[in-house]
């Protein structure tokens, strides 16, 4: 079991949506080696598909930058200890939508 | 410039559509550095929502794994020197 906290970087969710979908994060670091970032992503995406409907998009992962388009209300980025997590929503239509940009920023790169 | 050459690891793009993907990452790579992978995605998702409508997602770098719905024939997968870009058109925008 993971002990980290989840340290929320960016988001525009309700707060109980959030805690949900941070629920599911260590849910899937129980349920998964940690470096199978793909089948951790898998998890989250697939819960919040049921829970809230489709389409959700899950990226995770130690180092990456993004651009996406979600809708307004469905945007989370978040770290559990080593692992950062984007997930997000795809919007119906433009007007509900809003682009972020985010990426974990490090000033070098470990080549390990 | 980079000499090094992108290797598509997945896509059901159409030809043309890969190649501006390959050509949207060659150019963010000489526009940022390396390690700046926010503004490289930002880069490729912006040309693609102006050349093939909005609703456009970019995920670029060497660490990550991802799980996603994408419209179908817009979805690419490929390597170039060390980073992996991922691009694709969410499953909400119907065409």
């Amino acid at each position: 079991m993971l002990e980290g906290k989840a340290v929320v970087r960016e988001t525009d969710m309700p707060e109980g949506m959030q805690s949900y979908v941070m629920e599911l994060a260590h849910q899937a670091l129980d349920a998964h080696e940690v470096s199978d970032c793909q089948s951790i992503a898998h998890f989250i995406k697939q819960k919040l598909d049921e829970a809230y409907g489709p389409a959700w998009n899950s990226v995770v992962g130690k180092d990456f930058g993004s651009c996406i388009t979600h809708l307004c209300g469905s945007f989370i980025f978040f770290r559990v200890e080593m692992m950062e997590f984007l997930i997000f929503k795809d919007g119906k239509n433009f007007t509900e939508s809003r682009e972020e940009a985010i990426g974990v920023l490090q000033k070098a790169r470990n080549c390990d | 410039m980079l000499e090094g050459k992108a290797v598509i690891e997945d896509t059901d793009m159409p030809d043309k559509m890969q190649i501006q993907a390959m050509a949207s990452a060659s150019e963010a790579l000489d526009l940022y550095d390396v390690f700046d992978c926010t503004s490289i995605a930002a880069h490729i998702k912006k040309e693609f929502d102006t050349k093939y409508g909005s609703g456009w997602q970019c995920v670029v770098g060497s660490s990550f794994g991802c799980f996603f719905t994408h419209s179908k024939g817009t979805f690419v997968y490929f390597t170039l020197e060390t980073l992996n870009f991922l691009i694709f058109k969410g499953a909400s925008y119907l065409i």
